[in-house]
């Protein structure tokens, strides 16, 4: 294992405690792990993608948010039998990936898929939940506005992994978010 | 209940092949061979509630077919199949509600699709 592994085994223990703090199931946790330990090796071995990862280690601070993105997206995902296994890859590639334009306005998704289209990079799910990951189910979202209902279904956990990787608490901001993974996330805290 | 399957492809072979494959994983199926007669199945058969459509044919393409679908209320999952649009109209599908965009031909991941599309009509909020 090397430094940067360990670096991401610490970060990813640190998130499975707080899951822990904040009441998560433990085994639900160990198959998160084991899930993203997975998808990160599967990464790694992605040789169009490694020169893009490469770069976007660099910065560590913003390398861990897209862990903790990835990590969340999967604990969201781990127990909806309409997640696909295809959808479960392309959320933790497209937590990594979301950035990559360095940009921050309302225009980086579109800009970090435009770059992912220059690269050949043809994997159209992840581009989709880079694209819509700022979508939200008011219909207020951006880059397009989208209305909930259809707005691309991986892309609703992306959001709500974003927001819980950053520390918002769900339930003030209820309208944003799929309403069926905000009661899976309020089961997962507070029991059925 | 299992929705209906269904598939629109203006390739008869690729149609029966795909529609073999749902009907062994369980699925009943219709089809179509362009957005014009999936329309007119659509009337006849309500319990489509998965459309699997390929991009360009005649008559009617996969996205003029999500278009008409929408503008009449419909709100089937359309699973599509990327063929090589550019981005602004994959984008455009996109607004429009797609459940899934694939590369044509992946066998494996048309199945994973209709059964992720299957367990999301039956998910309860």
């Amino acid at each position: 294992m090397n430094s940067v592994q360990n670096i991401e085994g610490s970060q990813i223990q640190a998130f499975t405690k707080a899951a822990l703090d904040l009441g998560l199931d433990a085994q639900l946790l160990i198959e998160v792990e084991q899930r993203l330990a997975l998808e990160l090796e599967r990464l790694g071995q992605n040789s169009r993608l490694r020169g893009l990862l490469a770069q976007q280690q660099q910065d560590q601070l913003h390398w861990n948010n897209s862990l903790r993105v990835a990590f969340w997206s999967l604990v969201l995902a781990h127990e909806a039998v309409w997640v696909s296994d295809l959808w479960k890859t392309a959320l933790v590639q497209a937590a990594f990936l979301r950035d990559i334009a360095h940009e921050v306005g309302d225009d980086h998704p579109g800009k970090a898929v435009a770059m992912l289209d220059a690269l050949g990079f043809d994997n159209e799910p992840v581009k989709q939940i880079i694209w819509q990951h700022h979508e939200r189910m008011d219909g207020q979202g951006y880059p397009s506005h989208i209305q909930g209902r259809w707005i691309y279904p991986p892309a609703r956990i992306a959001f709500m992994a974003d927001a819980l990787a950053n520390g918002v608490d769900l339930n003030q901001s209820s309208a944003l978010y799929d309403p069926e993974l905000l009661k899976r996330w309020q089961t997962m805290v507070h029991g059925p | 209940m299992k929705s209906r399957v269904l598939v629109v492809d203006d390739n008869p072979e690729l149609r029966e092949l795909i529609n073999l494959r749902l009907e062994m994983a369980g699925f009943a199926t219709a089809e179509a061979e362009d957005g014009v007669a999936a329309l007119e199945v659509l009337r006849q058969r309500p319990d489509c509630q998965i459309i699997l459509s390929d991009i360009k044919m005649p008559r009617m393409t996969g996205p003029e077919l999500l278009q008409a679908v929408r503008s009449q209320g419909g709100e089937q999952l359309f699973i599509l199949f990327s063929g090589d649009l550019p981005r602004a109209q994959l984008n455009q599908m996109a607004k429009l509600g797609v459940f899934e965009i694939l590369e044509k031909g992946h066998g494996e991941a048309i199945l994973e699709s209709v059964r992720s599309a299957q367990a999301f009509l039956e998910r309860k909020v």
